[in-house]
This record gives C-alpha cells, structure tokens and sequence, in this order.
C-alpha cells in the first residue's frame, strides 16, 4: 500500500490523523506564544489612554457646559470657548468610541492567541506522550475550525483599526464644524455648507458603532472556533490513547 | 521529571480573580453613575461631564474582565503542561505495573 493510501486511512476516534512531521517550520502556535503578551499589553495601555481622554473630554465638557447661555452663543470662531466644545465633540463623539473598541480587540487577539498557544500545547504534549508509551506519533489532521480561526480573528482587528480610522476622520469634522462661532453651530447649522458638514458627521457615526460590533463579534466568532479546535484536540487524544492501550493489550482488543 | 508534590498554583490565578472583581466594581459603577444621572436627564453640563468618562470607565471594567479571562487561560496552560509532563514521564511505568488491566 502507497504511503498516500496509509496516511488516507488513518483514523483516531472518527478523526483524520496523520504521522507526526520529523521536522516544521514556523508554527502558528510557537508565534501565538510570543505574541498573547504584547497584545494583553497594547490593549492594557489602548484603554488606559482612553480613560486619559475621556477625563480630558470630561473636563472641557465641564468647562463649556459651565458656561451661560450669552456667553456661548457670544463665542466667537477658533476661539477657547469653541475649543473646549470643539475637544470634547471630537474626543467623546469622535474616535474615542473606536479607540476603545480596538483596545478590547487586542485583549479578545491575546485570548485568540494563547487559545492557539494551548493547541499548540496539547498537540505537542500528545507527541511526547505517543512516545513515552512506544507508540507512533500521530497528529490531528486540522479541522476547519483550525483553520478559520486565525484568518477570522484578523479580519476583526482590521475591522476595528478600519473603525478608528474612521473615528478619527469624524473627530477631524467634528473639530471643523465646532470650532465655528457659536452663533452658527451652537444652535443648529445656519447655513448649507454647516447643514451638510453636520449630515456627513451624523452620517458616518450612524454605521461607525454596529462597524465597531460586527469588528468584536468577528474576534469573539474566532475565539469560539478555537474553543471548538481544543474540543476536538481533546477528543482525538482521549481516542488516541485508547487505541494505544488496546493495540498494546491483546485482551482488550 | 515531574516531582511528587504539586507546584503551587500560578499566580495568574489569584490575580485573575482580584482583576475580576475590579472589573466588575467598574461597571457596577458606571450603572450607579448611569442612574444617578438618569435622575436629573435636564443637566446638559453634568451629562456631557459624566458620558465623557463612563463610556471609558465601562469599557476599562469590561477589559479587566477579559485581562482576567487571559490570566486564567494561562493557569489552564500552566497545568496542561503539568498533566502533559506526569503522563509522559509515568504512563509508561504505569503502563508496565499494571498491564494495561
């Protein structure tokens, strides 16, 4: 029988195993383990420059809504009292929100990762354990739920950078549109130009939040498929040992 | 070689729940916060005050939680390997004590 046919019928537990390779190449596993600690790390400081700005944004926020009625209709274009409006629009109804998004995301990216790491674990710790006992090595051939998972969790963190960059030009209308003179904006646009830059602004942040969602359930779809892998790692082990055991014990076959 | 004794459980352990319950506190917070602002809607100053840092605050509870997620994932790595290296270094010697019965 040609090696093809053997490798094609090698079965554990219902599962498709294969001969461990003697020799790999860069794994996605050994790169997972090196990156869960950057990524908890970014997404630690991602969310902690976001509490900064939002205590910034508070602050202005205080400053101009602190303010009377005439003294704010009265501000004049470029002015400080527009650029407390003006800083806080564009922080808290801006690219705040996004930035935040992506801070979560790259926490969701190291649990993505170190459930890669764990894999990665349990497929060479079956390796090892196959050996000590005498047996052949055999690896579970990659479910689709092992492949799916790295390119899905990706596709989300590049849905919440596409989010903050979007933020960040909705932060640069905000910043235009409220630096005008109050007498113009303060109350509602007074003219076209202003209507339409405030239907852009309205426009853009309308979808900037569901892009924001659909960004994390992407990463936790892929937390979920890697959750599925460990299960069926699991199993193919569990199977693995017990095929071991009877092929080693004439009475239990 | 695996030894007789246990090593003590990670400490990502007992950070993970301390990170837990500071996360938890937050967003019980923020809802606290909600509601009291809940209660005078009219305030433009102190609404514009307060959603500036609680939608932060929120999301900062939210990635405690998940920080702690993390951390207990690595205590399940950690002791993976545990049970990797025992069953590699004595199935076989348990293997040829009891003969598989």
């Amino acid at each position: 029988m040609s090696t093809p046919a053997i490798q094609a019928r090698l079965r554990v537990a219902g599962y498709q195993a294969r001969p461990a390779p003697a020799k790999e190449g860069l794994r996605l596993s050994d790169l997972a383990q090196r990156m869960w600690k950057p990524m908890l790390a970014m997404g630690a400081m991602v969310i902690a420059a976001g509490i900064v700005l939002g205590i910034i944004s508070a602050a202005s926020a205080n400053d101009y809504f602190g303010l009377t009625g005439t003294a704010i209709q009265g501000a004049a274009a470029n002015g400080a009292i527009v650029s407390d409006r003006a800083l806080y629009e564009a922080v808290s109804n801006g690219f705040l929100p996004p930035l935040l998004f992506l801070g979560l995301g790259f926490l969701l990216s190291g649990v993505t990762f170190l459930l890669a790491t764990i894999l990665g674990t349990l497929r060479d710790g079956g390796r090892e354990i196959q050996r000590a006992v005498g047996g052949d090595a055999v690896d579970l051939v990659k479910p689709i739920t092992a492949k799916l998972f790295p390119p899905v969790m990706m596709i989300g963190l590049m849905v919440l950078i596409a989010g903050l960059v979007t933020g960040i030009v909705v932060a640069a209308d905000q910043s235009t549109y409220w630096l005008h003179a109050s007498s113009q904006v303060a109350a509602g646009p007074n003219t076209g130009a202003l209507t339409s830059d405030l239907a852009t602004i309205q426009s853009l942040r309308a979808w900037l939040q569901p892009l924001d969602f659909v960004g994390m359930a992407l990463i936790l779809s892929g937390i979920v498929l890697a959750l599925a892998t460990i299960v069926t790692a699991l199993r193919f082990q569990a199977g693995r040992v017990v095929q071991l055991g009877e092929a080693g014990n004439p009475a239990a076959s | 070689m695996t030894h007789r004794t246990l090593p003590r459980e990670p400490r990502a352990s007992s950070t993970s729940t301390a990170l837990a319950v500071v996360g938890l506190l937050l967003v019980t917070m923020t809802l606290v916060a909600g509601i009291v602002l809940s209660t005078n809607a009219l305030d433009v100053r102190e609404g514009a005050r307060t959603t500036a840092w609680l939608f932060p605050t929120a999301i900062a509870g939210i990635g405690a939680l998940l920080t702690a997620v993390i951390l207990r994932f690595a205590s399940i790595l950690a002791s993976l390997r545990l049970r990797i290296d025992a069953m590699r270094d004595h199935l076989p010697a348990l293997i040829t004590t009891y003969g598989g019965n």
